[in-house]
């Protein structure tokens, strides 16, 4: 997109000096890079435009467009008495990963940041293996190790395997936030000025990274609002969370699982947006600074 | 108000390498001293051990006479300005200036009084509001010094704070720095690998060299009588000769190139290998006329224009290198590059170190 923006602005400067033409002149290249973008949207929206339509469609079998528009299907989903159960419980997940995640992670990339910065290649590489895992793989590591011999509260233990398996995101997000400020000086300079380790970490460290913390956090609840083989496997005999629903209702009727799809979406696509809002607008700021600094 | 150091026997070592091998200070009560030297000569971490963000292997360090080797940095009441600021990027320069008061819970009255007053010292009242990535570097820098004085330290630490600076406002921030010395008495520990920075600010310079003191004096006395060949040459400009004292006549001298340069009286016995240095502003140029059996001759090479002075480089037969005599610039019209000239080097500004 920007190519194109600096492509146009480039020939309007040129072709406004040749006595005031106005068309602005087109490179070859731009056109086939601006069908080859339109294609790549096309391929991309398509797919979800069939389900919002699908989810809206009274029928739709031959025709086109839909047949007919109607809100039935999402009435009919929402008034299904597993409807509200499931969606409850897949709600205490995201809410449990998205706080535990930055409680547990944060402390310990701060840690090995500032104390021991020749073991996060090694964190780095054991961060990635439980999301390297093929899912049956890890459900089954997990129900071995913790539910046969301890018998763990199941929900609990599928919170803290999301928060497992979105480690190297957290990892990377905060110790991207510590790098970018120059974490170890601040640290010193702080030390310097009588603050012990909960000052800096309260006044200084926390407030930087909460950008790269909450990024973190959206992404692991995303996880937890979407993800349906883990939880089919740990849990999903008894406590069916609402992708496991999703997947039944797909079985049953398509246009109500239709209609849970574009649901989910919806949820989906709000966190990506508030995630978007908060990396970018912050990085204008004091991120920009802090880069500034250490490209010094 | 400044406090004294001194420090015995400092040892740091880093995977097996001594960075700091063997180092003694000694700084008076309200000096000014810098730690001089190139890049890996241990100055930084010499420094860092004094402020405590680096554990001593050997030796110790007594501030006013108490020993704190083992004292943390968050107790040893030091100031400290970092070479890239270290600007809280979060907190306005107001907050900067405030942390360590904040630290330390004092009453909110007080805080904004002396906060105000470290600000109007560096005169950055008017940015209080404002964030360092809104600064420029001179003002970051300016802010971080009013941070560390904030608790009215008694000893403040530099480590190379105009190195990221530009060269108009590394000037400026020197004089500031030296006002603000004079102004508050504290004791001062710079450390830097500009020369002439450390020369113009400091009572005494510490030159360093590959984790050792190679020689500690004043100014004057390190430019005027270095005590050791690095002092000689990292300190100001010399031009310097590896070559033998021999006997010339009555007196002694020593071959330079295919010329010679007779010596002071008193100086090495003939026969010594020697390194010989002298500095370029005390031998003068004349123009050839005829064989001299002093001095040295040579053609100009290059001519640089430097301000008040001009700096000849001449090349001398047999001589690897060539010669730099610095001219008083309005003496200077009557030599041109391509020239013969012969140099006369007044023999007692010779100095000679022993190989």
């Amino acid at each position: 997109m920007a190519q194109l923006t600096a492509g146009r602005s480039i020939a309007r400067s040129s072709s406004t000096s040749t006595r005031g033409r106005r068309t602005p002149r087109f490179r070859p290249g731009d056109l086939l890079f601006s069908l080859i973008l339109l294609l790549a949207i096309v391929y991309l929206v398509l797919p979800l435009l069939a389900i919002v339509g699908f989810s809206l469609a009274q029928a739709w079998s031959r025709t086109i467009l839909p047949d007919g528009y109607t809100l039935d299907w999402y009435l009919e989903a929402v008034r299904d008495p597993r409807f509200r159960p499931t969606a409850m419980r897949t709600l205490k997940l995201v809410v449990a990963t998205s706080i535990l995640s930055p409680l547990i992670v944060t402390p310990a990339v701060i840690y090995v940041h500032l104390k021991a910065p020749k073991l996060k290649p090694w964190l780095e590489f054991l961060s990635i293996i439980p999301w390297a895992l093929p899912g049956v793989v890890l459900a089954l590591a997990m129900i071995r190790a913790y539910i046969s011999p301890y018998n763990v509260n199941r929900p609990f233990l599928l919170a803290m395997t999301y928060i497992l398996i979105s480690l190297p995101f957290m990892f990377r997000a905060i110790d991207a936030g510590l790098t970018a400020i120059n974490a170890r000086t601040l640290v010193e300079a702080s030390q310097m000025l009588g603050a012990g380790w909960l000052d800096v970490t309260r006044r200084i460290l926390i407030p930087n990274i909460m950008t790269g913390v909450l990024s973190g956090a959206l992404l692991v609840s995303a996880l937890a609002s979407s993800e349906f083989a883990l939880a089919n496997l740990m849990v999903g005999s008894g406590w069916k969370t609402f992708p496991i629903y999703q997947a039944q209702a797909q079985g049953t009727d398509g246009r109500i699982g239709s209609a849970l799809a574009v649901m989910g979406l919806a949820f989906t696509f709000i966190v990506s947006m508030i995630l978007i809002v908060l990396t970018t607008r912050d990085r204008r700021g004091r991120n920009a600074s802090a880069t500034a600094m250490a490209n010094k | 108000m400044g406090a004294g150091l001194t420090a015995h026997g400092l040892v740091k070592e880093f995977a097996g390498v001594a960075a700091v091998d063997g180092v003694d200070l000694n700084v008076k009560p309200g000096e000014f001293v810098s730690l001089l030297g190139p890049s890996g000569c241990g100055k930084t971490t010499t420094l860092r051990m004094i402020a405590g963000l680096e554990q001593v292997d050997e030796g110790e360090i007594r501030i006013n006479g108490e020993d704190v080797t083992d004292l943390p940095p968050q107790k040893r009441h030091l100031g400290m300005v970092f070479q890239n600021y270290a600007l809280f990027p979060n907190l306005s320069a107001f907050e900067n200036v405030a942390y360590a008061l904040r630290v330390r819970r004092r009453p909110r009255a007080e805080i904004t009084a002396r906060v105000n007053e470290m600000l109007d010292l560096v005169h950055l009242t008017d940015a209080a509001r404002k964030y360092p990535h809104e600064l420029s570097g001179g003002m970051q820098q300016r802010v971080a010094l009013a941070r560390a004085l904030a608790i009215s330290p008694s000893l403040l630490l530099l480590d190379e704070p105009l190195s990221a600076l530009d060269a108009a406002i590394r000037e400026s921030l020197r004089a500031e720095l030296r006002r603000l010395h004079i102004q508050l008495d504290v004791t001062v520990i710079y450390v830097t690998h500009d020369q002439a920075e450390a020369m113009s600010l400091s009572d005494t310079v510490v030159v360093m060299e590959k984790g050792k003191v190679s020689q500690s004096g004043t100014p004057q006395e390190l430019y005027n009588h270095p005590k050791t060949r690095f002092t000689a040459s990292f300190v100001g400009a010399s031009n310097r000769q590896e070559t033998t004292v021999e006997r010339s006549g009555q007196a002694l001298a020593i071959r330079w190139g295919e010329g010679s340069l007779p010596l002071a009286t008193g100086s090495e016995h003939e026969g010594a290998r020697v390194i010989a240095t002298w500095r370029p502003e005390i031998a003068s140029l004349h123009p050839e006329a005829g064989e001299t059996s002093t001095g040295l001759s040579g053609i100009i090479e290059l001519v640089t224009f430097l301000g008040p002075i001009t700096r000849f480089d001449i090349r001398v037969n047999g001589a690897e290198e060539a010669v730099m005599v610095d001219v008083p610039s309005n003496g200077s019209a009557a030599f041109l590059p391509g020239q013969r000239v012969s140099i006369s080097v007044p023999p007692d500004q010779i100095r000679l170190f022993p190989l």
